[in-house]
């Protein structure tokens, strides 16, 4: 990465720099042909002015102060020949160009090899003609003068990227290694495993503390599953074991099918259980995630609560405890939602209360009015549960510790929490002093009626009775 | 009753038509949705049995083009979905009633018989009777032997059900079902608390029980004998 970093410095850096070098010597080079025209202009005044001897004299002067190397004259006369200047010999031309030195003869006899000239060969009006000429020597001077700034200039660029980028691709590489790092441990297994982070602020720091941020998500996610795993597990394999077992006992039955009848029914018996397990943890789910939603409508929670206390007066009666119901006073209480969930709510929080309470328990079932909406309330006055285990019951396939060797399968609640939480209703479970008392807060019903109100669902069922 | 049954797995098949065919019944059985279809709607049954997860065509398309195409033949869902969604596309799209599997054949069985029961026009006899007891629909009175019984509003709507089906079985399920409109099983015995009231008024006072047991599937109500 710090080679990439190089090589892009050192690139700009190089664009620039030929840019400046290429604009420099143009601009040089446009002066000194504005020079030249300059020194033309000049020469053709004096001739004008003061006629082709006063410009001989005036030439001859020149060349004789002039290093060969600034600056070239000659001055031909009408014939051609020559009659002052530095310049023995020049190739014709017209007006202004560069001239290589090579091309010209100097006073000596030698060539002016090593310069260039920018030379003017202009006619005297009818006296002949005369070349001005300067080298380009300070140009090639401040060129070369130029040239090496820049490539020093360059290759200090160069090492310093060189050096930065070792120096900061080095930082981004450990700290990219250490999530590296960190991600393969997590994948061998070792969920604890977190970026290290330094106090610094930068981005890569950021990045690492929101990547141990979801990491510590991520571990208790896989804890609770992991967890509702074992749940599952050990509450099934109870069952599944009856079931073995009976099956068994069947086989090594020697009475005909009608004598082991009894056994072939609780052996079935089992397996519905079973089914019914994971039929509730599929319902659940189904729910967390949002199923059933789009078909909810407007119910009123008094009609659900009706019919199912009703259903289940008897019931509590055969058990030896009462069930009340509290009908709602004022306003309907109508909400968004589906009537069969909220009847197997109502169900399971009475269910639980038969199960657990002993004969005598009273029930009640209550329907009241917040603000907000309308309020559920299933309460007893049984043995109650301990004041620290009021949140964990609603945890899937949670038992409480006496409650362990009782049938059931530990859904109950789960279910009754997933239907809360599908019809976005507050659940909380408290202490009744005694006994047990679960509050479901609802939203009240906003959108407009499609079949009205109802208690059961406003899908038409073909029915058969 | 002539019976078609098209679902693709071949063991659930197997068992269904054969428990059908020990009742009487006759059952065509195919595996494919688009030959089903095909099958409804060339031939006449009574009843149409349908797997919700089928090859070529699935079974909810299935129910939803057959209605489309004016049949009006009872159909029956069977599926291993058992979700909270599922039951009611299927009614929605057409279906008659819907078993979840796994189905033990007697429900299927007390579904179909009463699915399939003839004459339709049933439905408009205002008096129900079996043996010496009477329900009179529109004045919702209950008669036995002369007798006026005093019932509950579910209690009434129990026997109801069960004397619509007079002669057929009818599951604990269905009883939910159509009593108390609960889609779901309950853990206690609603149902068995229920009859058990109902026959106290109903069977005890007088000398022939005429509301059976039909144990490990569900009740039914005969004329005595």
């Amino acid at each position: 990465m710090a080679a990439t970093f190089a090589v892009l410095f050192a690139a700009s850096v190089l664009i620039l720099f030929t840019f400046l070098y290429v604009q420099a010597g143009r601009d040089l080079e446009a002066r000194l042909g504005t020079r030249l025209v300059n020194a033309r202009a000049e020469f053709q005044r004096v001739h004008q002015r003061d006629g082709f001897n006063e410009l001989a004299g005036l030439v001859a002067d020149d060349a004789a102060v002039t290093d060969q190397t600034d600056a070239i004259f000659l001055l031909r006369g009408v014939d051609g020949d020559y009659i002052a200047g530095n310049l023995k010999a020049a190739p014709p031309f017209a007006d202004m160009r560069w001239l290589d030195g090579s091309q010209l003869q100097g006073a000596a006899g030698a060539t002016l090899a090593d310069q260039r000239y920018l030379a003017f060969w202009f006619p005297l009006a009818g006296d002949g003609s005369l070349l001005v000429g300067y080298s380009d020597r300070e140009i090639a001077h401040t060129r070369a003068v130029l040239l090496g700034t820049l490539l020093w200039g360059l290759l200090g660029t160069v090492l310093l990227a060189i050096g930065a980028g070792v120096i900061l691709g080095q930082r981004a590489q450990r700290q990219i290694d250490r999530v590296g790092r960190t991600f393969t441990r997590i994948k061998r297994g070792d969920l604890k495993a977190r970026v290290p982070l330094r106090r610094g602020r930068g981005d890569m720091d950021t990045v690492s503390r929101q990547i141990n941020d979801t990491l510590d998500q991520l571990e208790r996610l896989f804890q609770s599953v992991n967890q509702s795993a074992a749940n599952i597990a050990h509450d099934l394999k109870t069952p599944i074991g009856r079931l073995k077992q009976r099956l068994e006992t069947l086989r090594a039955s020697p009475g005909t099918m009608a004598d082991n009848q009894p056994l072939v029914d609780t052996a079935i018996g089992e397996v519905d259980k079973i089914v019914g397990t994971f039929e509730a943890l599929l319902n659940i789910t189904q729910l967390e995630a949002g199923a059933r939603k789009a078909r909810f409508t407007a119910v009123n929670l008094a009609t659900v609560v009706a019919n199912v206390v009703e259903a289940y007066d008897a019931v509590a009666e055969d058990a030896g405890m009462t069930l009340l119901h509290r009908a709602a006073i004022g306003r309907a209480p109508l909400l968004h939602g589906d009537a069969d969930l909220l009847s197997q709510l109502i169900v399971n929080l009475i269910e639980n209360a038969i199960r657990h309470c002993p004969p005598g328990t009273c029930i009640a079932v209550a329907v009241s009015e917040r603000p907000a909406g309308p309020v559920l309330t299933v309460s007893d006055n049984g043995p109650g549960i301990p004041a620290g285990e009021h949140e964990n019951v609603f945890k899937r396939l949670y038992r409480l510790e006496k409650s362990r060797t009782t049938p059931g399968s530990g859904l109950g609640l789960a279910l009754v929490k997933a239907i809360a939480d599908v019809h976005e209703a507050q659940i909380e479970m408290a202490d009744n002093k005694p006994g047990v008392k679960v509050e479901v807060a609802f939203a009240w019903e906003t959108a407009v009626p499609t079949a009205g109100h109802s208690g059961t669902p406003a899908i038409p069922i073909a029915r058969h009775p | 009753m002539r019976i078609l049954l098209i679902e693709d797995d071949r063991q659930t098949s197997a068992y269904v038509a054969k428990g059908l065919t020990e009742d009487g019944h006759v059952v065509d059985s195919l595996e494919d949705g688009r030959d089903g279809l095909w099958q409804a709607t060339k031939e006449t049954y009574d009843i149409v049995i349908v797997d919700r997860m089928l090859p070529g065509l699935d079974g909810l398309a299935l129910v939803k083009t057959l209605r489309g195409a004016g049949s009006k033949v009872p159909i029956l869902m069977l599926t291993s979905m058992g979700g909270v969604d599922d039951r009611v596309d299927g009614l929605e799209a057409g279906a008659d009633d819907y078993v979840i599997k796994p189905f033990a054949f007697s429900e299927l069985q007390a579904r179909v018989n009463a699915l399939g029961r003839r004459p339709p026009m049933r439905n408009e006899e205002t008096i129900l009777k079996a043996g010496d007891l009477e329900m009179e629909l529109i004045g919702r009175m209950v008669r036995r032997a002369g007798q006026t019984i005093d019932l509950q509003p579910r209690e009434f709507r129990l026997l109801e059900v069960l004397l619509r089906n007079k002669g057929r079985v009818v599951t604990r399920t269905m009883l939910l079902e159509r009593v108390w409109d609960f889609h779901f099983d309950p853990k206690t015995s609603v149902v068995e608390t229920h009859i058990s009231r109902l026959r106290t008024k109903v069977d005890k006072p007088f000398d022939k029980e005429l509301i059976q047991t039909v144990r490990g599937t569900g009740y039914t109500i005969n004329d005595a004998r």
